[in-house]
């Protein structure tokens, strides 16, 4: 597959979401960048509560109450998305950036049968008679792989599996001729196994066919592995490291990525323990975080700079960038790279 | 479908069996004798004997309620001791009246309760969404007669604006086709051009219909809020958002249809009630409706009347629950029968 890296189709640059509580501001996501490009699959990785599924949601112009992006750009194209009008916003959702969700069972409305929900975001957003848009419908139910689609399509989701129910839901973030891009939030975390492998192979097979670029948010490391181009880990609501999939599984650099990994039962580099690795302690409390680097009290190389200061970004190789004073170079002086 | 309501149908007459036995036992056990009521305190005993014996309060209890079951298996529900008539022609010559009041106090309270409760639920915790919530709760704490007494005063007794009772002015005669007088006033624009009995009747029914839909809205509208303000929390709300449908879409549309659920079980019962309680409504605005025959019917100890009229009133609260049960199932796909 041939990927044109030069061009971001999505820029999210130094992106604060905050969510004030009557016990003081939480910032779920802070300062986080990344770039997705025309037919990647980026990967957002961290454990739940990190803001992998804020980000997507304000990309999406989709915080729930009390939510606010406080500063940052969302460049999608030439514009900022922050900048758009709530009608403009319309336009782009389920047209050209659309979602899926991790609950495929609770996703779709349960009192109106798919051909309503699959045709209404069709009309939505194409000039199409009824006719035309239930014929697309249709196809798009074929493309996904449900079984006589023309029968399919007046069920009510309640007559379908999770794994069935998913593939309406891409089917439904599909319908514009040129879907820009996927959001797909922990898309397999509520399916088996099996269904899980099928729903992400018929992703990437779907990707593959109209080019368009994943934002792929998992906490499983195996998804990443099968889907990603790139990955971006996440932690309380930091972008700490980020690189290509293979520089990321081979030289992971940020202790809590290197966790992520040991974490994982099958992966052979790090088959060497008996037991299973966890990373020990708990994910902070977003509201109790001081300046310095979230992860310094569950970290193994935490130094004193950890607690006073989050470090900057620093480059290993071009692509791979990683925030940890243990690995800065230009910290070096205080331990350089464990 | 037709299978269910065919089964719902017929389990009415168990139910009515049981209503007909509980009716006709508990007004057997009432003090007071309706005989010795119907004929006056001057009556002598033998004319009192001769009345019991013509009502047949002189046979043992379970042969007057075997020849009570009898008749009403023929729909033949006795003379009114009151007034002789049947209570049959009675009963459906006032029924219409309630049925037309009733009809019009749900509408009034369905439409405002459900906008009351969705526009409190989508803009919750605001100024509107307090003031509404507070004036339900108002509502459902004011006595009915009470507000039917304050209504008149204002709009009738200070502004002049509404009839203080009746159903339409009494001057005006109407052909009884429907006997529901706003159905046969528009027949007579169509057929006289003649516009003066529709606002006539349209001017009678409004304050009893608003003193009567007061409660269901205060009602309707809380149950409209909570139940709107859970499924605007659901995932396939966010997934309506996130098809780039307007916010009225999804609010109207994806979320309604789900949060209207429940509400459709209390607007049934309020229904209900408004069929078989509107009493002192009636009462007040001397609404001619089965409310207020019942209630003299009650106190005149007119067996046949009040037994004929609880009958009435229990057929026409399980059809509704039917109704309900019904259009439940149509917005509910989970629900086949």
């Amino acid at each position: 597959m041939i990927k044109d890296h030069q061009t971001a189709v999505l820029e999210v640059d130094r992106l604060v979401t905050e969510f004030p509580t009557p016990k003081g501001t939480i910032r779920a996501v802070n300062d986080v960048s990344f770039q997705l490009h025309q037919g990647e699959t980026l990967a957002l990785v961290g454990e739940s509560g990190c803001g992998k599924s804020v980000t997507a949601l304000s990309i999406m112009g989709l915080l729930a109450h009390p939510g606010r992006i406080s500063s940052g750009t969302i460049r999608y194209g030439k514009d900022d998305l922050l900048g758009y009008s709530t009608s403009q916003m319309r336009k782009i959702r389920g047209n050209k950036i659309s979602m899926i969700f991790q609950e495929p069972m609770t996703s779709l409305n349960p009192v109106f049968r798919i051909k309503d929900q699959m045709m209404e975001v069709i009309l939505e957003h194409q000039d199409l008679s009824s006719k035309a848009a239930f014929d697309r419908a249709v196809e798009l139910l074929g493309m996904v792989g449900i079984p006589s689609p023309e029968k399919r399509i007046m069920d009510f989701p309640h007559h379908l599996s999770g794994g069935m129910r998913q593939r309406v839901m891409i089917a439904m973030a599909l319908t514009s001729p040129d879907p820009g891009i996927l959001i797909a939030d922990e898309p397999t975390t509520a399916l088996d196994v099996t269904i899980q492998a099928q729903i992400l192979q018929l992703i990437r097979k779907l990707q593959e066919k109209n080019g368009m670029s994943l934002l792929l948010i998992t906490h499983d490391m195996g998804v990443v592995a099968k889907m990603a181009d790139r990955v971006a880990v996440m932690y309380a609501g930091k972008k700490i490291e980020e690189a290509d999939v293979i520089e990321c599984f081979e030289n992971p650099c940020h202790p809590y990525t290197r966790g992520l990994l040991n974490s994982i039962p099958s992966n052979k580099k790090y088959k060497g323990a008996n037991r299973l690795e966890a990373i020990q302690g708990f994910v902070p409390n977003l509201l109790e975080l001081g300046k310095g680097c979230p992860f310094t009290n569950r970290c193994t190389v935490a130094m004193d700079i950890c607690q006073a200061a989050f470090p900057s970004q620093a480059q290993i190789i071009e692509g791979h960038h990683v925030c940890c004073h243990a690995v800065n170079p230009t910290d070096a002086d205080k331990g350089g790279r464990p | 479908m037709i299978k269910y309501i065919t089964k719902r149908l017929i389990l009415l007459i168990p139910t009515l069996f049981g209503v007909v036995t509980i009716v006709f036992f508990m007004m057997s056990l009432a003090p007071g004798d309706p005989a010795r009521l119907a004929l006056g305190a001057h009556a002598t005993p033998e004319a009192v004997e001769a009345m019991r014996h013509e009502l047949g309060l002189d046979r043992p209890l379970h042969i007057q309620y075997l020849n009570y079951l009898k008749q009403v298996a023929v729909f033949d529900f006795g003379k009114s001791i009151k007034t002789g008539e049947p209570v049959l022609y009675e009963l459906l010559s006032r029924f219409p009246a309630t049925i037309e009041l009733s009809v019009v106090s749900i509408i009034i309270s369905t439409i405002l309760g459900i906008l009351a409760g969705i526009i409190s639920a989508t803009r919750q915790n605001s100024m509107i969404d307090f003031g509404a919530m507070f004036a339900a709760l108002v509502g459902v704490s004011m006595p009915v007669f009470w507000l039917a007494l304050i209504l008149i005063m204002v709009f009738s007794v200070g502004l002049n604006l509404f009839p203080t009772g009746g159903r339409i002015n009494i001057r005006l005669f109407m052909d009884p086709l429907t006997q529901f007088y706003l159905l046969d006033a528009i027949v007579y624009i169509f057929r006289e051009g003649d516009f003066s009995y529709f606002l006539s009747a349209l001017k009678h029914i409004i304050l009893p219909a608003v003193a009567l839909a007061t409660i269901p809205l205060a009602v309707i509208a809380r149950v409209t809020r909570s139940s709107m303000l859970e499924v605007v929390r659901q995932d396939y709300i966010r997934t309506a958002r996130a098809k780039g449908l307007s916010e009225r879409t999804v609010i109207y549309k994806h979320a309604l249809r789900n949060a209207l659920l429940p509400v459709i079980t209390i607007i049934g019962i309020e229904f209900g009630y408004n069929l078989a309680g509107a009493v002192l409504t009636e009462e007040i605005f001397s609404w001619p409706g089965i409310g207020r025959w019942l209630y003299s019917a009650v106190t005149a100890r007119d067996i046949p009347a009040v037994q004929g009229g609880v009958i009435l009133i229990a057929v026409v609260f399980v059809l509704v629950n039917l109704a309900v049960d019904i259009f439940y199932a149509y917005i509910n796909p989970k629900i086949r029968y």
